[in-house]
């Protein structure tokens, strides 16, 4: 496999399929004080500690929180493990299955350098590790 | 009540927290919080009467970063640094063994931004919940 591709509501996006671990089904979620505005709180997975991060905010697309139906992808990065919440799961691509190339200005805007062209549209790849750092430094 | 390995389960804004049951004292509902007249430390600015006497009363919900419109009316009595102080939250869950609770350590990711306040969970059925440490957490008051 090459990568998963997700929607947040409208928005595509696409996680390269190496650091993702697993993606769960509307997993029971919880806040937590002092996580600050990045993440929305936190799902146990197998004992442990999952941040789930608030694409919502990094989209300023109005949403926030986690919708009644929702998948978090489980992604691992050198931070440690991540989720990525998703409203739709639309595919996992094996390799050769679509085509990357550089991202226009909407991807960027998203943190992504490419997309990953399939299905008839364009999934920004987006960058955890990079996003991670710009909030680390937000 | 053999206090050993027992755990009081309280919630502020719905989320779950867990204290040691050692330094309970007592626990107050529908309790009347009055100013604090002379706080040895600036930010205990309320009080209520325990027993004929007036001791501090903390509300930690603007230093955990969480809402706090609503006024809370419980509290739990405790003995720090050998002093009482009572810590105000919403609701009293329980009182749990250690055996009910899993402890588990914050990832670093998040440890960076709850540090000092907490570092651990504790996980009851699958839900997890803030440690909280109450000298820790009065003394960082203070130092906030």
């Amino acid at each position: 496999m090459e990568v998963g591709l997700f929607e947040w509501y409208r928005q595509p996006f696409a996680l390269p399929f190496d650091g993702l671990r697993c993606v769960l089904g509307t997993p029971a979620s919880y806040p937590l004080p002092l996580i600050g505005m990045w993440f929305s709180g936190v799902v146990i997975e197998q004992g442990r500690i999952i941040p789930c991060f608030d694409l919502g905010r990094w989209l300023h697309d109005g949403t926030c929180g986690f919708p009644e139906t929702w998948f978090c992808a489980v992604y691992a990065t050198e931070f440690g493990e991540i989720g990525i919440p998703a409203t739709h799961v639309v595919g996992l691509m094996p390799k050769g299955s679509g085509a990357k190339n550089a991202a226009d200005d909407a991807g960027k805007m998203l943190g992504a350098s490419e997309v990953f062209s399939a299905k008839g549209r364009d999934f920004p790849i987006l960058d955890i590790e990079m996003m991670i750092r710009s909030m680390t430094c937000a | 009540m053999e206090t050993a390995d027992r755990y009081l389960v309280f919630r502020l804004e719905e989320i779950g927290f867990v204290l040691h049951l050692e330094p309970l004292q007592e626990i107050l509902e529908e309790v009347s919080i009055e100013p604090h007249q002379e706080p040895d430390i600036a930010e205990i600015t309320m009080a209520l009467q325990y027993r004929g006497k007036r001791i501090p009363a903390f509300d930690f919900r603007p230093s955990l970063d969480m809402a706090s419109e609503n006024a809370l009316t419980s509290a739990i009595v405790l003995c720090v640094g050998g002093e009482l102080k009572a810590f105000l939250v919403e609701a009293v869950e329980g009182i749990f063994k250690g055996g009910d609770l899993i402890k588990m350590e914050l990832p670093p990711l998040l440890v960076e931004r709850t540090r000092p306040w907490f570092e651990q969970l504790l996980l009851k059925n699958g839900e997890p919940l803030v440690l909280c440490t109450p000298e820790r957490w009065v003394k960082e008051l203070a130092r906030s």
